[in-house]
């Protein structure tokens, strides 16, 4: 289990984590999404103990990350967000390199490389020069890398950051490998719906505090208290307006071009009653269904202006 | 187990371009200021060819110049190693290792070593050129 308590990390002036308390459970996946400059990298950072915060602890599994740093980093794989490769090193000898930062001994790293490499889709490239590969696989290279010291807690800053939509896909097949061998894994990006679907708590991280916190749906229900309703008529539409404009819980009704919008408060049982009550007036409905609630939108809503004060 | 760090770094700095490169400079460099000085040794008037009582300022001249071949050389070498780390954006991923601060200087320390010395033993065949000559035992 990870535990944040209060932490505070000050830039000089600059606070870039300002109080920010949070619990990681066991097995969880943790989205942690900000616009840049958020403090997502620093507070990811120090869970990896490469900084030290101002104030503030980092607690896993009840040892304190800057008290012990050393103990606790064979329990962490930590994937930065801008990394480099070197030059002249093979792809097995990158990884057998860094098994052996971790004194893994020489028998058991065959066999450790060749599975990670399987999982991340590189074993064709094994033998060749690691400054060769195209961004993608370096990417899933540094996860393998990450991986080879099997730690507990993963802690990957934006994954996908600069990767075309194939390797994107790619990189979240790899991630939902893992969720299923159980790992905790603590993902960041500025992306949010990249993560909505891998994740199952996500953080919504804003001038260094904790904006939003809960599973995509509870995110989303806090701050949409309306839901959209899209309907599609085969008849008249102006004869399914005026009958929604006699319905009750009815906001709003917005005309689009071959649908009808409305902005419905009422519970689920009052929308079913909306639907009977529609039908009932002989109105030939073809759609009627809940419009995804945007997760972009939520998120300029959280976030709003962070970008422009921060950067 | 062999220090992780000094592995890897004698594995890909002998595969770049860059080593040759330093070892064929460095011994051009060498046998060229050898020469020079044989030349030198070879003017004098009244011997006429080699003279074997210099000899042995021959080779405390050349291995005067190995010396300030190699004062100039070692910071070049090692200065950079670990900010290069931080350049090439490696640093990091070195740092969160169970690898400690030490023993990641310790490996780059002994990498830049261990080019120095193969330069010396490559300048070897040009010192004993003296030896062929007679003068030095």
């Amino acid at each position: 289990m990870l535990e944040i308590q209060n932490l505070v990390k000050k830039y000089g002036k600059f606070t870039a984590v300002d109080g920010l308390s949070l619990t990681i459970n066991e097995g969880e996946i943790f989205g942690f999404v900000g616009p840049n400059g958020a403090g997502k990298t620093t507070t990811m950072k120090i869970i990896a103990g490469l900084l030290s915060p101002t104030s503030g602890k980092v607690l896993i599994n009840g040892v304190d990350v800057t008290a012990h740093p050393r103990k606790l980093r064979e329990k962490i794989g930590y994937m930065p967000d801008f990394f480099g490769v070197y030059d002249n090193l093979k792809v097995d000898e990158y990884m057998d390199f860094y098994a052996g930062t971790y004194n893994i001994p020489y028998s058991d790293r065959e066999a450790i490389i060749d599975n990670l490499l399987e999982l991340v889709d590189l074993s064709h490239k094994k033998d060749d020069y690691v400054d060769t590969l195209s961004r993608g696989m370096k990417q899933r290279l540094c996860l393998a890398r990450s991986l080879v010291h099997d730690p507990d807690i993963l802690i990957l800053d934006e994954p996908a950051s600069g990767l075309d939509p194939r390797a994107r896909v790619e990189m979240k097949e790899v991630l939902k490998q893992l969720k299923t061998i159980g790992k905790t894994i603590i993902i960041s990006s500025h992306i949010l719906p990249e993560l909505a679907e891998l994740c199952t708590v996500i953080g919504i991280i804003d001038k260094g505090k904790i904006a939003a916190y809960g599973t995509v749906a509870q995110i989303m229900k806090q701050l949409t208290q309306k839901r959209m309703i899209k309907i599609k008529t085969m008849g008249n539409m102006e004869e399914l307006i005026t009958v929604l404009k006699e319905q009750p819980n009815i906001h709003d009704i917005f005309e689009k071009m071959d649908e009808v919008e409305i902005e419905f408060d009422g519970d689920e049982h009052q929308l079913a009653n909306l639907l009977k009550n529609i039908i009932q007036r002989d109105i030939p409905i073809i759609s009627f269904s809940e419009k995804e609630g945007n997760l972009e939108d939520i998120f300029m809503q959280i976030t709003q202006g962070g970008e422009s004060q921060n950067d | 187990m062999i220090n992780p760090v000094l592995r890897r770094e004698l594995k890909t700095k002998l595969r770049s371009w860059k080593a040759p490169t330093l070892l064929s400079v460095y011994l051009v460099i060498l046998a060229s200021f050898g020469g020079l000085i044989m030349a030198i040794n070879e003017l004098d008037v009244y011997t006429r060819g080699f003279d074997p009582r210099g000899a042995l300022s021959i080779y405390a001249l050349l291995a005067g110049c190995q010396l300030g071949l190699i004062i100039l050389l070692v910071p070049a070498l090692t200065s950079g190693t670990i900010s290069g780390e931080r350049e090439r954006q490696t640093l990091d991923l070195l740092l969160v290792t169970k690898l400690s601060p030490f023993s990641i200087i310790i490996g780059k320390l002994m990498a830049s070593i261990s080019q120095i010395i193969l330069l010396i033993l490559a300048s070897i065949p040009i010192f004993s050129i003296i030896f062929v000559f007679g003068g030095v035992s």
